[in-house]
């Protein structure tokens, strides 16, 4: 008898490669030289747009497997966090959102010098710093 | 190898380009965003998933398709890393 095969959706798995790791990027197997190439793009994604459905769908345009879309996702919302003043976002977002803040450095700071460390002090980040977090490596 | 300038094979595209949501743009719906949105955030302030990876894995086990794993971990990692951020700036890592 012939089998009708079922394509309900399943759930979305991460493959984790070097699960030792601290490193976001190596965890699930991306090169760090690819990280470096991407960090670059994905800081030229943040300064060109601040829509946020045009960001996703680039940093999606870069990714090659599900875990790339995890992981530059989630390095781009951080970094775009990050840069932004959290205190405007508590008091609801005045101006506009705007912030004085720049994007850029928090992406630099977080993925290319450091390389993506698990989960860098933001702080340390933005000066450079850029030491293991705090929150993360209790 | 190493070419990143074309479409990889994650590309997501908007279903509803004239949406005013992110959400309705990759045509997740508004109750299954809502949904997400939740779990995310119960995620978020699990003091369990503390790093990266943990964090990483939990929200990905929410998502069905590659348009919510994006959304979700887009949005879901701006509010981890502002909770973060404003928690230190609140209790005095900005002092100095």
């Amino acid at each position: 008898m012939e089998t009708t095969a079922t394509t309900a959706p399943s759930p979305v798995s991460l493959t984790i490669v070097n699960p030792e790791s601290t490193n976001v990027l190596e965890v699930f197997g991306i090169p760090k030289d690819k990280g470096d190439e991407i960090s670059a793009q994905l800081t030229s994604i943040v300064e060109a747009t601040n829509d946020k459905s045009e960001m996703i769908k680039k940093i999606s345009d870069l990714a090659q497997t599900k875990e790339e879309l995890a992981v530059f996702c989630f390095l781009t919302g951080e970094g775009v966090a990050r840069a932004s003043n959290p205190l405007a976002a508590l008091f609801g977002g005045m101006s506009g959102g705007n912030t004085n803040s720049n994007p850029l450095a928090s992406l630099l700071g977080s993925i290319g010098k450091g390389g993506s460390q698990d989960n860098d002090d933001d702080m340390n980040a933005l000066l450079g710093g850029g030491s293991d977090d705090d929150l993360d490596q209790e | 190898m190493g070419n990143t300038n074309h479409e990889g094979a994650m590309a997501i595209k908007a279903v509803n380009p004239k949406a005013t949501t992110v959400a309705e743009i990759f045509g997740i719906p508004d109750e299954r965003f809502a949904e997400l949105k939740r779990a995310s955030m119960d995620i978020v302030n699990d003091d369990t998933k503390k790093t990266a990876k943990d964090y990483l894995e939990a929200i990905t086990a929410l998502a069905e398709t590659k348009e919510e794993l994006a959304v979700i971990l887009y949005i879901s990692s701006a509010a981890r890393a502002t909770a973060t951020k404003l928690m230190k700036m609140l209790t005095g890592a900005f002092g100095g």
